[in-house]
């Protein structure tokens, strides 16, 4: 078995899809409940251009990983040949 | 939507507060996340001086960058949802009636209604330090019944409040009897 740097990459892409259904039900919560005014309005902004910034800086810093590099592998792997 | 449909406004209806938590009393809270927000600073800091193999190896600064992501996200959603669940909180004083509307969580609410007129006592308290500063507290609406009562925490000059819904609910108390004596001719 061999695990490489994209399982992370996937596991962070379904943390997106929870973090965006989640901003999703709170805004959806303020436009229901007629809270949408100037204050909330203004929160919910700082929220994505926070949201923008991280995603922006993360794609940033990991543009040259290679995602096919190894974690980890059982196979050849010196532990299982030589355990101790 | 507009608050007026949200609470069914009547014809003869005027919304006359429409009452939040004061917004200081949500400080804390972004304290808190500024807090939080430092510690993949500080751990960047601590790991590029005490071991910067790790940051120029592939796959732990993948694994690094990844996680402080994550964590940034979290903090941002649990903040943005610790801001609706604050902001959702609301208590409508219209000329008839309070509507008390409280965000128990993402996925409860409750709403209550009270008519002015079956108010028997309103109390505002104010305790502690920083209440004391920023003059908010709580304004307690009693009703003749025991299980139906208001509270609205930490909301803006509640003497100021409690004053009001006192004379709302005379002038409220004045326009029913009046009602019921024209009734009875």
């Amino acid at each position: 078995m061999t695990l490489t740097l994209s399982v992370p990459l996937i596991i962070y892409f379904i943390f997106l899809f929870v973090y965006l259904t989640f901003i999703c039900i709170n805004l959806y919560h303020l436009v229901a409940s007629a809270s949408l005014t100037t204050a909330s309005f203004i929160f919910t902004f700082l929220i994505f251009a926070g949201t923008l910034l991280v995603l922006y800086f993360t794609a940033i810093l990991l543009m040259p990983i290679d995602w096919t590099t190894t974690i980890f592998s059982t196979i050849n792997s010196e532990f299982l040949t030589t355990p101790f | 939507m507009h608050l007026s449909t949200l609470i069914k406004q009547k014809d003869y209806e005027k919304i006359v507060h429409v009452l939040r938590r004061d917004p200081i009393t949500f400080v804390p809270r972004i304290l808190l996340f500024l807090i939080l927000s430092l510690i993949p600073i500080l751990a960047y800091y601590f790991l590029n001086n005490y071991f910067p193999a790790l940051l120029q190896s592939p796959v732990p600064f993948t694994l690094l960058v990844l996680f402080a992501s994550i964590f940034y996200l979290s903090i941002s959603l649990f903040l943005y949802t610790e801001f609706t669940l604050f902001y959702l909180d609301v208590s409508i004083v219209t000329n008839d009636r309070i509507v008390e509307m409280e965000q128990l969580g993402l996925f409860s609410r409750t709403i209550s209604e009270l008519e002015l007129f079956r108010i028997q006592d309103v109390t505002s308290e104010v305790k502690g330090l920083f209440p004391s500063m920023f003059h908010y507290g709580n304004v307690l609406v009693k009703t003749a019944s025991e299980n139906s009562h208001i509270i609205f925490f930490n909301i803006r000059n509640p003497e100021k409040i409690r004053e009001e819904l006192i004379k709302l609910s005379h002038e409220d108390r004045k326009y029913h009897m009046n009602a019921i004596a024209l009734e009875e001719h």
